[in-house]
């Protein structure tokens, strides 16, 4: 299934066409669950949080904007309905950490390589654990799900050198966690100095 | 002339490739002069291409198939929640400056929250007072307090029968002698109909904002569905998987609480029951 291109859709769901819901929801129902399950680590709340977002973009999609991004407007609906339930949840018991990701192993896997990736799942989690919720917003949505810079400004409400900023933060965060893990990791990056 | 920190900044428009031709090119000549920035993209690169090895969580095609209707029961349960009236506003009632202008409705209000404030002040200062409960409120209560015994009993049943699942599942020893085993595809079947049960569960429990209980019970649905997906046959390497996420995720201790809040509830006063007076 190619995605619908996003204006096309914008348009569709302004003007009510009762299919233009049901496909944005089959566009994005696995990137708003990854993205959501990135903040909350929760299966349940991840469901929770982005059938929220989805009941959010369909309420209130009379104050978008025609001819405005649709990916920004829907990415910030999802990341701010996130970050509302992380900071409203209580802290027991939805604070148990939840199991590594299940469903993607593979039988018959070389155990060596099982525990390597284990590891190396457990040290992406404590570096993502490290950065600040902005920095890992940006992170995530440049990395993860694609999106330009522009847009994440404007999701995130900032300049597009405050984007940068937060982004190059988690990379050297990220660096710093796992410069022990990988043996050909760069070390820090060399001082800024301008040779130009 | 680009400094480094133009060039810097452009990293990461040349990792999603949405850097021009034309720049990416001066990027890479200037890289090729200037080692720290070559070590700054370098850095970026590997983080990007460490964080792609990053398994995704994938709940797997049975969640994904079910969730377009699992949105749309909780979009219905959501708007006949907001639909259904208030009896006082929207019953019989009828405020009566309606038709009038507004600010002889406004003054009308006032005039009538002056009076309800003497009349409430009047009656708790009398001597021998007792706040009574409304005429209508035990029936009220009594239909509210059974409708939520339903929906514990329901919980409950959906916990247990979970939970004889997950024992199974988790007990379970691939051992030729064990001559019970693991019946696998009747674990799968009845886990299909509990994922199916869990979507109105969910939502009844948060209409009545039993968010903990929800939460297990979408924690035990997240397990049975990894469950309802094991591939026919001996799946011994995913079974382990499954044991592992249901020992890391605290499950029983979870179900545990849940039982032992529900044992709690069972001894206390009955739903409905009026409490015994005091003199």
């Amino acid at each position: 299934m190619t995605d619908p291109s996003p204006k096309s859709l914008a348009d569709r769901l302004l003007d009510r066409d009762p299919e233009a819901f049901r496909e944005l929801v089959e566009t994005y129902k696995k990137r708003f669950f990854g993205l959501a399950y990135e903040f909350t680590r929760n299966h349940s709340d991840a469901e929770d949080v982005s059938q929220m977002a989805f009941i959010k973009i369909f309420r209130s999609i009379d104050t978008f904007k025609r001819g405005s991004s649709l990916n920004s407007w829907i990415y910030r609906i999802v990341v701010n309905t996130a970050i509302d339930h992380v900071r409203k949840r209580p802290f027991f018991p939805a604070g148990f950490p939840e199991s590594a990701p299940a469903a993607s192993s593979t039988g018959g896997e070389d155990p060596v390589a099982a525990a390597e990736r284990k590891q190396l799942r457990g040290r992406i989690e404590r570096a993502l654990a490290a950065v600040s919720e902005r920095e890992k917003t940006a992170f995530l949505l440049h990395h993860d799900h694609g999106l330009s810079l522009k847009e994440i400004a404007e999701i995130q409400g900032v300049s597009l050198g405050s984007v940068k900023s937060y982004i190059f933060r988690s990379v050297h965060k990220l660096q710093k966690e796992l410069s022990a893990f990988e043996a050909g990791w760069a070390k820090q990056p060399a001082k800024e100095t301008d040779h130009a | 002339m680009p400094k480094c920190r133009d060039f810097r900044e452009s990293v990461l428009d040349a990792l999603s490739g949405s850097l021009p031709a034309e720049q990416k090119k001066d990027l890479e000549r200037h890289l090729a002069d200037c080692p720290a920035c070559r070590a700054h993209f370098e850095t970026t690169k590997k983080a990007y291409e460490t964080m792609d090895q990053r398994e995704q969580y994938d709940p797997g095609e049975e969640f994904w198939a079910g969730y377009w209707d699992r949105l749309q029961a909780r979009m219905a349960a959501e708007e006949s929640a907001e639909r259904a009236p208030a009896p006082l506003i929207r019953g019989k009632f009828r405020w009566p400056f309606a038709g009038f202008p507004r600010w002889i409705q406004l003054t009308g209000a006032a005039a009538a929250l002056v009076a309800a404030g003497i009349f409430i002040g009047r009656s708790l200062s009398r001597p021998g007072f007792q706040a009574s409960p409304p005429a209508a409120g035990p029936a009220a209560s009594v239909q509210a307090a059974a409708a939520e015994s339903d929906l514990f009993g329901r919980t409950s049943l959906y916990i247990e029968r979970s939970k004889r699942i997950l024992l199974a599942v988790v007990n379970f020893a691939a051992d030729p002698k064990d001559i019970h085993g693991l019946n696998l595809p009747a674990q799968r079947s009845a886990s299909n109909e509990l994922v199916r049960e869990a979507a109105a569960l969910k939502t009844e429990l948060r209409g009545s904002k039993k968010r903990q209980l929800e939460r297990l019970v979408g924690d035990l649905e997240r397990i049975l569905l990894q469950i309802a997906n094991l591939q026919g046959g001996d799946d011994l390497s995913a079974l382990g998987v499954i044991k592992a996420g249901a020992e890391t995720s605290d499950i029983f201790f979870k179900i545990d609480l849940a039982e032992l809040s529900a044992a709690s509830r069972a001894s206390g006063p009955q739903p409905g029951t009026p409490r015994p007076k005091t003199l």
